[in-house]
């Protein structure tokens, strides 16, 4: 008979479902503490590779690094959570109050621009008036991260007043234009920004206060330094989503006429929105030069915005953690097909022909993004669930 | 003092005149109707009223002072609220969600360090909304899968949630069985008084027995004002409404 069926067993969708329950409950806390101890990982990974070869454990140590070229690296890892940071401030928009920006590459590359500026050019004998100079013999890296925060602000607050009274298509068109001039202003001054070669020359970043360098030199210190940043400002994000103001952006997302006749300042609040994830995309394009030590001017393209869209619905645009699995998937498949997978096959070196395919299929078959579709099957699967229990209750007080 | 007032209010999309030059007060407190064949103009009537769209000549009185030119998220602020024609509520939220948003409008928008947890009242008063429109079992549901006639309703309460002190209500009864529309007409009469409402109806028969005052607008102008068997036996009425 039918209802015979074994009780305990356990289909792949209901397996996936309980996954996504411990990880809605307990997800942010294990995904911190897994990113808090990664360096710790990789870094007892390549000393064991080391020690494996010192011990003439050679096969050994060959599969281990073989291994290790599947694994993240920590660099590959300061990509991933500036990348995370910045797609969830972006989701700020496209997610919670329905407006797709093309032009998030602008302010990503004027907060990379604003500290590479400050730390390349404030020296002797350069364009720094020289109070400037004498006042910060090595700049510290506070203060060129405040002024980012400033100007970035400022940058989205302008951009927003120009364009966030604009619908759909049309907002979409206004800010890719917009971050476009920001583009060919970066090519064209290039005695300041380095044009198409890249701002070099940043060579001392140090966090003043606890005098500590951060770059190119340890990875894992800057890992510490993104990752601790990258909390700080998801979690202000978090508490902007939860807050009351966060549900006037859905609502809007949801209908923008209704919210309006509800009394809502429509305007205002999506010109809100868009400053504090302009902002804050300024801050990850902060980020994104610290350990390269140059801005490479590829960060103020429009490509830039291209991957930070693809991450985001990669993810999932409707749920917060989205761009972080997003921004995981897209980096370490980039990393793996390029590296890894091409010593195969020649054909992977054109590995954003198979990203762009692989955002293909996500987009024709799971339009929700993956952490969207895992937390779908979530949902169904506790309403049948629930309703499982509710008709069993039903049965038991009427037995015939 | 009336509590709407409009002085030669017009609206022109190019040549076509939708509204002419109308003028219209209401009371407060009452219970108001205008109806007329489709196309006559209503909807743009209340589309200015509310601030949903700018008159192209004349002013829009509300609380004697000149709302012409104020915004509509303003307006509602001062006390006006509506509803639409074709049903206008947030289909992906929730229902106590859709009432609880209005509510919170009354009190915050840009509160960025608390949650909606800290606010218990934002809630208690949603509940106070839902009971009224006898919503209150279906809290839990999203908005869009209710039936038809339940989102009609919803946006009423979406609207009282904003305390407003003149109530708009465009053809609230569209898509209703006859059996609804009574039961619609009879909540409608009881919102009424301190609320004014004015509501636009297409079918004259839903609103004849709980308005105070119809007005009929034909071809953007007014036919005919009065109570329900004034405008009745009004010939002019007859001839462009009853008898299309």
């Amino acid at each position: 008979m039918d209802s015979a069926a074994p009780k305990n067993r356990f289909t792949p969708k209901e397996f996936w479902a309980w996954i996504s329950e411990v990880f809605d409950n307990y997800g942010i806390l294990i995904l911190a503490g897994l990113l808090l101890v990664y360096p710790f990982f990789f870094t007892t990974l390549n000393d064991s590779i080391i020690w494996l070869e010192d011990n003439d454990w050679e096969t050994s140590a060959e599969i281990l690094a073989e291994i290790r070229g599947f694994v993240p690296s920590t660099p590959l890892m300061i990509q991933i959570l500036i990348y995370t940071l910045f797609g969830i401030a972006f989701n700020i928009l496209l997610g919670n109050t329905g407006m797709l920006s093309l032009g998030h590459c602008a302010f990503f590359g004027v907060g990379g621009y604003t500290v590479g500026i400050m730390h390349a050019w404030i020296k002797p004998d350069t364009y720094a008036p020289d109070w400037m100079v004498s006042a910060f013999k090595v700049l510290p890296l506070e203060i060129s991260l405040i002024t980012c925060v400033i100007v970035s602000t400022f940058v989205a607050w302008l951009i927003g007043t120009i364009c966030s009274s604009k619908r759909g298509v049309y907002f979409a068109m206004v800010t890719l234009s917009i971050s476009m001039i920001f583009y060919y202003s970066a090519q064209t001054f290039d005695d300041l920004t380095g044009g198409t070669d890249g701002l070099g020359g940043l060579e001392n970043m140090r966090l003043g206060s606890i005098n500590l360098r951060v770059g190119i030199m340890d990875a894992n210190i800057t890992y510490y330094f993104v990752f601790f940043l990258s909390v700080v400002f998801i979690a202000i994000i978090w508490q902007i989503l939860r807050s009351p103001f966060g549900h006037v952006l859905r609502a809007i997302r949801e209908n923008e006429d209704r919210a309006r006749i509800c009394g809502y300042n429509v305007a205002k609040v999506r010109l809100m929105a868009f400053t504090m994830s302009g902002a804050i995309s300024g801050v990850a394009g902060a980020l994104a030069i610290i350990y390269g030590e140059t801005v490479p001017i590829e960060n103020i393209h429009f490509i830039t915005s291209g991957q930070i869209v693809i991450i985001t619905l990669f993810g999932g645009a409707g749920t917060f953690l989205g761009p972080a699995v997003g921004s995981f998937i897209y980096w370490y498949l980039r990393q793996l097909m390029s590296v890894e997978f091409v010593k195969y096959l020649a054909i992977f070196q054109y590995w954003e022909a198979w990203v762009g395919g692989i955002f293909v299929l996500i987009v024709l078959f799971v339009p929700s993004g993956i952490l969207g579709t895992i937390r779908n099957m979530t949902l169904e699967y506790r309403e049948k669930k629930y309703l499982a229990k509710q008709a069993a209750a039903e049965a038991a007080a009427d037995p015939e | 003092m009336p509590i709407l007032e409009t002085r030669s209010l017009s609206k022109h999309f190019d040549a076509l005149v939708a509204v002419d030059a109308v003028n219209y007060s209401v009371d407060a407190g009452e219970l108001r109707s205008i109806i007329g064949p489709n196309g006559a103009g209503k909807t743009t009537f209340f589309n200015m009223i509310a601030g949903d769209l700018l008159p192209t000549s004349g002013q829009v009185l509300f609380d004697g002072e000149d709302v012409s030119e104020v915004p509509a998220h303003e307006r509602s602020h001062l006390g006006i609220g509506r509803t639409y024609q074709i049903t206008n509520i947030f289909p992906k939220l929730s229902v106590l969600e859709n009432i609880r948003i209005a509510v919170q409008s009354r009190k915050m928008t840009f509160n960025l360090w608390s949650t909606i947890g800290n606010h218990k009242e934002l809630i208690e008063r949603a509940d106070e909304i839902l009971e009224r429109i006898n919503m209150t079992e279906k809290r839990g549901e999203l908005g869009g899968t209710l039936a038809h006639g339940e989102q009609r309703y919803l946006e009423i309460g979406i609207a009282l949630a904003t305390d407003p002190k003149l109530l708009l209500l465009d053809e609230p009864t569209a898509g209703m069985s006859p059996e609804e529309t009574i039961q619609t007409g009879e909540f409608i009469k009881s919102l009424a008084d301190p609320l004014t409402i004015v509501l636009v109806e297409h079918d004259m028969e839903v609103v004849l027995g709980i308005s105070d005052k119809i007005t009929v607008l034909h071809n953007g102008a007014f036919l005919a004002e009065g109570t329900v068997e004034e405008v009745r036996a009004n010939a002019e009425v007859q001839r462009v409404y009853l008898r299309e």
